[in-house]
């Protein structure tokens, strides 16, 4: 892939978090992941943290290789790894930024501290950190803009930073593993163990030695540059050997817990497992114990894609993937989320790529090399391009272009609950089913109870009455309700249907109770306008409800409802009589009904009742729908 | 009047499901009306808008109705793991929340081995929700949490921890033969101030794995975490001393060639001598 392309994909995707990073903070998280009470963190810890933060390892294993070690070997990639630990911990940290709840409250860790907390020691390293790779990286910024005092200040203490960093990143490269302890009835056990903060450490030593040769195999081929293989073979070997330790120490963790059965059982959890653990370790050794791979800037490149990806889903299942079997929960990110972790790296990638052209991170890539590899991709002065985005500039304005379609893009694909905040689901209700049963006299106390089933029918060949079942939730959970003796019951005291059908008696304007109370919690909006313009003889008839024309056309100035119709809904059993054109969700519609004439009842009934107001009298209970008598009725 | 590691204790048998004190519960907290959120699977599970919730069991002698909300752990996972530590676990009984200092992070919900703390997603600016015991009104009021009071059967009860695990005892002891001999919520993970009997077996906690350690939870992360400073330590002692025997030993092996640099400062060695040759490179 040329410079060009890959900028101009990595802008694209910028341009397209952007837009669901406004989103986010305009409506709430809530409104553009997928996240759950169950599974409350998802891409964003699992994938933009926890898996990010051993990608950005190369920092401090490559810092301690030569600063330390003094392995001068691996010197000319020092510098690309500490700023690959600078763009990733920068990642992390503007991705956390957007994921906690409340984004400006990120620095409240600075302030009130908790000493217990493993995401407060995490936190804290993090930050501290940061400051350390920065001040690590200022070498290549005071060198560009030749300032020598302060160059020789921090050439003279830059080894107090490097080991504050390795021991930082000691810390909370561990501790993101012991994060994780604290989840043991959520994460398979094939993952918790109290080794975790140990192997955290170790495949973050491992990792970053696979990253920095992945990023410096990446960016010498896009500049066109040899590749240092002799340091990037000498890497591999260090990461063969730490992953074949980290292989050895999991399998005998895992014996040692006595959890060597479960490796061959037959399950979604082990087969991630073996996938992960191949990935991750046991591949990428097999071939780095082959010179002629650890020498080959293909198989090198290959190897540590394989690896990044294996590691990556280590953390990621520790984080989240692994812990959905014991949630019973479904968890998979949806794209705008994916959009920001992108987008995020994305600009981090950029912003490398911007730091390896303007200094000198790697040695090799100089500014003879960049603008070789440049006036190599020269732009044709025929092409459309050029013409569309015109020289001086033609770069910029294609980058600039490509991001601001992104952001329309994005904003034209995300689902409406991310573009105008998230709205509650409707519940479909559905019109009540009739079901014959035997109404018998309850042995245990007033009222009556209903038998279901052929058997039921078949012993109690008296008293046959059809009930309507309603389960308007859809939870198999329902009410059996007596419509027929609700009638009797009324008659004899002297009303009518429209006791409990207020607007609309049978066969007078019939609808179904659904049909205005269409959504089970929700209220409905039941004002029907284009009937209404109708009425009113289409334009002519504006005027009669939204009477000031100066005034927007919206609710609040128009003639109300009653005004024009003083007689509807008399009775105001139901809902707030200031909003007569929102019918109550379907359960406060019969609620609001029932409850009311049960509880004046109770103490007039015949023979008193105390429970005659209660849930249980309705809500009784009855066999579920999976129960074998309902067959012989459907 | 002083209260002192105070606790509810349920009584399933005693529980008609009214869900009176669901009612209660929203009105004394001031919460919305609830609605059918995408992460809300079922309307009647515990919310941002319903702290307590009354979960239907079907037993063979009928159904049981037990009631969920925050346990109160004697010592709380999410108290531990609040990052500000917006959750605390107060000596009054109740585990309360500051919404004033909660980021947001949601460690909370992950640490809880119950699955209790909720996310009011649906807002911009989404805090935490789960019960505090009514902490204000006991404490200020000087009455017992709202679902207590609207309980009609007293089949939830409000009192000091040790007496109301006497009282369970003491009905576990009057009627054995209706009651399983255990309460729920004695010894689990160290304890909760939310206690429960029954007569048939109750799932309390929503994964798949039934909790029944009784090692309290904040330990499994601190037991590792209180050893960090002394990483940290260790760490920096071991990679400065690597750091300074291979500095003097590589300046030792230098000094007898006349060409090494005059007088270079002691400390400064590597990182000089690194970027005087990429100065010559370039």
């Amino acid at each position: 892939m040329s410079l060009r392309g890959l900028k101009t994909l990595l802008w694209f995707l910028c341009g397209a978090g952007l837009t669901v990073i406004l989103l986010r903070i305009i409506h709430g998280p809530g409104s553009v992941v997928a996240l759950t009470d169950i599974i409350p963190w998802g891409l964003w810890k699992g994938g933009g943290v926890v898996a990010l933060v051993p990608i950005g390892g190369a920092g401090f294993t490559l810092a301690a290789m030569v600063y330390i070690f003094h392995w001068k070997r691996y010197q000319v990639l020092a510098r690309g790894a500490v700023l690959l630990g600078l763009v990733c911990y920068s990642s992390v940290a503007a991705g956390l930024t957007f994921d906690i709840g409340i984004w400006w409250r990120i620095v409240y860790p600075l302030f009130y501290w908790q000493f217990h907390s493993t995401l407060f020691e995490i936190a804290w390293c993090i930050m501290l950190y940061l400051g350390v790779l920065a001040v690590e990286f200022s070498h290549a910024i005071v060198e560009k803009f030749n300032m020598p005092r302060l160059r020789s200040i921090i050439e003279k203490t830059s080894i107090v930073f490097v080991i504050a960093g390795i021991s930082l990143s000691t810390l909370h490269q561990s501790s993101l593993g012991t994060m994780f302890l604290a989840t043991p009835y959520r994460l398979h056990p094939l993952w918790h163990t109290d080794w975790l903060p140990g192997f955290f450490l170790l495949t973050s030593i491992g990792l970053g030695c696979l990253t920095i040769s992945w990023l410096t195999l990446v960016v010498f081929r896009l500049y066109k540059v040899e590749q240092p293989m002799d340091a990037i073979s000498g890497l591999g070997r260090i990461a063969a050997v730490v992953l074949g330790f980290y292989g050895l120490l999991k399998f005998v963790e895992i014996l040692i817990a006595g959890e060597g059965a479960l490796l061959l059982t037959l399950d979604w959890n082990v087969a991630n497992f073996w996938f992960e653990i191949l990935l991750s370790a046991l591949i990428p050794v097999a071939l780095l114990a082959f010179p002629r791979f650890r020498q080959s800037a293909t198989a090198m490149f290959w190897i540590a894609s394989t690896a990044i990806v294996g590691m990556s889903l280590n953390r990621v299942n520790v984080a989240g993937l692994a812990t959905l079997d014991a949630t019973s929960a479904t968890y998979f990110p949806i794209w705008p989320e994916w959009a920001v972790t992108l987008g995020i790296l994305s600009f981090a990638g950029l912003v490398y790529l911007f730091c390896v052209e303007r200094f000198e991170v790697f040695s090799a890539i100089d500014e003879q090399a960049v603008k070789r590899v440049y006036a190599s991709e020269q732009v044709d002065h025929a092409d459309w391009k050029t013409l569309f985005f015109r020289i001086p500039h033609a770069e910029s304005r294609l980058y600039s272009a490509v991001f601001v379609l992104a952001m329309g893009l994005a904003l034209g694909c995300v689902p409406d609950g991310s573009v105008f905040g998230e709205q509650p689901q409707k519940t479909p209700v559905t019109g009540s089913r009739v079901v014959e049963v035997a109404k018998v006299e309850n042995p245990q106390g007033p009222g009556s109870q209903f038998m279901i089933g052929a058997q039921a029918l078949a012993e109690h060949a008296t008293g046959h009455t059809d009930v309507f079942v309603i389960d308007a939730n859809r939870q198999a959970e329902f009410v059996l309700f007596d419509h027929e003796s609700h009638i009797d019951g009324l008659v004899a005291q002297g009303a009518d249907c429209s006791t409990c059908h207020h607007m609309n008696k049978p066969y007078d304007k019939a609808t179904g109770c659904h049909q205005c109370h269409a959504d089970m919690y929700l209220e409905t909006d039941i004002f029907n306008h284009d009937l209404h313009q109708k009425k009113l003889g289409n334009n002519a008839g504006c005027a009669k409800c939204h009477v000031d024309d100066s005034l927007p056309k919206v609710r609040k100035n128009t003639t109300a409802c009653a005004e024009c119709h003083p007689g509807m809904r008399q009775n105001d059993a139901v809902g707030d009589p200031q909003k007569r054109n929102l019918a109550p969700g379907y359960m406060d519609a019969m609620h609001g009904l029932c409850i009311g004439c049960h509880q004046e009842r109770k103490d007039t009934l015949a023979e008193k009742n105390e429970d005659f107001a209660r849930c249980t009298q309705c809500h009784r209970d009855t066999p579920g729908f999976d129960s074998p008598a309902w067959n012989d009725l459907r | 009047m002083s209260y002192q590691n105070m606790a509810i204790l349920t009584d399933v048998t005693l529980c008609i499901g009214c869900e009176q004190c669901v009612e209660a519960c929203q009105e004394a907290n001031r919460l919305p009306k609830e609605k059918p959120w995408r992460w809300v699977k079922n309307i009647t599970d515990l919310s941002s808008a319903r702290w307590t919730t009354l979960r239907k069991i079907k037993a063979p002698a009928g159904s049981r109705y037990v009631r969920r909300q925050c346990r109160h752990c004697l010592e709380p996972a999410c108290v531990e793991a609040c990052i500000v530590g917006a959750l605390t676990k107060t000596a009054e009984g109740p585990v309360i929340y500051d919404r004033d200092i909660c980021i947001g992070c949601r460690y909370c919900m992950i640490a809880c081995p119950w699955e209790i703390p909720r996310y009011s997603w649906e807002d911009t600016v989404p805090y935490i929700q789960k019960c505090d015991m009514c902490y204000q009104r006991v404490r200020e009021e000087q009455k017992p949490p709202a679902c207590v009071s609207a309980c009609p059967t007293q089949a939830t009860i409000f009192g000091e921890r040790d007496q109301l695990l006497a009282e369970a005892r003491r009905r576990l002891a009057a009627q054995p033969d209706k009651y399983i001999q255990k309460i729920w919520g004695e010894k689990e993970v160290g304890g909760t101030s939310v206690l429960y009997i029954s007569d048939v077996d109750i799932c309390l906690c929503d994964l798949k794995q039934k909790i029944t350690d009784t090692t309290p939870m904040p330990g499994r992360t601190f037991k590792i975490l209180r050893h960090m400073p002394s990483v940290f330590g260790g760490m920096a002692v071991t990679m400065g001393g690597i750091w300074w025997v291979i500095e003097r030993r590589q300046k030792l092996m230098a000094k007898p060639k006349p060409e090494s640099e005059p007088a270079s400062e002691p400390e400064s060695g590597s990182t000089d001598a690194n970027s005087n040759e990429k100065d010559q490179q370039s």
